[in-house]
């Protein structure tokens, strides 16, 4: 198989992806074929040094994000038909995403107000303190003392309640935000390629041995 | 070597045979360890993911009447093997106790 061949076979492989992943991929192989007949391979022999069709051609699917890989299997390969369906799907596809917008937003939305009213609960919890003791202040003015005190106790009661209530709330809200932190990298990996962060010790451990 | 903690090792191989000059592709598979056993199939993806993630730079230069990638290490990358090695320490107590074990007996 000369190299017009390999490559033809390559973009029939890889022809439902985006054009311009498919050209960055080629022109790579392209370039290494050469630098191997530079340093005196033949032609043949610099193809068949690159491995496999199939390895190549998973290698690249594999790192291509789900909704671009999805997208490119819907790719009819002619641009303006392309955009004929999508018109013409539109009444489809328009309401579908917006209806998955909406499921993602009230997500968010949900997680963040169940975070906020646990918050405002134990604030209003511990505000008893102050509105005990303002209570207490009020009643003996007018002679219950008695009743002031009543009211004092069960505020104190409230507050310390609260004040448990605190370190529990704390720690939920710690599990749901990073709930909503995971939900955000997820979403976002359904998009973009993996990008690497910080190297755990483990970092080898989490890979697949799908490339081995 | 196990393939898991090959893939561990490849990408910063990788960004280390960058380290000190710019490399391409080719020169980059001669340059790497060959325990590695890094294939051009493997390399690419690698290259593009290590692009994204703003660990190295890509640019062209014509040699021979054709346009040859090259790849050039970002202070990111560079941080990035800074980390790995920061790591060194806690790798090689673990050797040492796999070759050990808890010395209990």
């Amino acid at each position: 198989m000369n190299k017009t061949e390999f490559f033809a076979a390559l973009r029939s492989k890889l022809d439902r992806l985006p054009k311009h992943e498919v050209d960055q991929s080629i022109s790579f192989y392209d370039e290494i074929i050469a630098d191997r007949m530079e340093e005196g391979m033949s032609e043949q022999q610099a193809i068949e040094a690159l491995g496999s069709l199939e390895a190549i051609t998973e290698q690249i699917y594999a790192e291509i994000p789900p909704i671009p890989k999805a997208l490119g299997k819907a790719n009819t390969g002619s641009r303006s038909l392309n955009i004929v369906l999508l018109a013409l799907l539109s009444p489809v596809w328009i309401p579908l995403v917006l209806a998955l917008l909406c499921c993602v937003a009230l997500t968010y939305l949900c997680l963040w107000l169940f975070i906020i009213t646990l918050w405002l609960v134990v604030g209003l919890l511990i505000l008893c303190a102050p509105l005990g003791i303002a209570g207490l202040i009020w009643f003996s003015t007018r002679g219950f003392t008695l009743s002031g005190v009543w009211v004092l106790g069960i505020s104190l009661s409230a507050a310390g309640i609260g004040l448990f209530a605190f370190l529990a709330v704390y720690k939920i809200s710690r599990v749901l935000m990073r709930t909503s932190s995971l939900l955000s990298g997820w979403l976002k990996r359904l998009f973009t390629r993996e990008r690497m962060g910080q190297i755990p010790l483990n970092k080898a451990a989490n890979c697949d041995t799908k490339e081995a | 070597m196990d393939a898991q903690m090959k893939r561990g090792f490849l990408e910063v191989c990788v960004l280390a045979s960058l380290k000190g000059q710019d490399s391409y592709g080719y020169q980059i598979i001669k340059d790497v360890p060959r325990i590695l056993q890094i294939t051009e199939s493997t390399l690419y993806p690698l290259l593009k993911r290590l692009e994204a993630s703003g660990f190295l730079r890509v640019y062209s230069v014509e040699h021979n009447g054709r346009l040859r990638k090259y790849y050039r290490i970002t202070d990111e990358g560079i941080a990035y093997i800074t980390g790995f090695l920061h790591e060194q320490d806690e790798v090689i107590s673990l050797y040492d106790y796999i070759k050990r074990g808890v010395g209990r007996e």
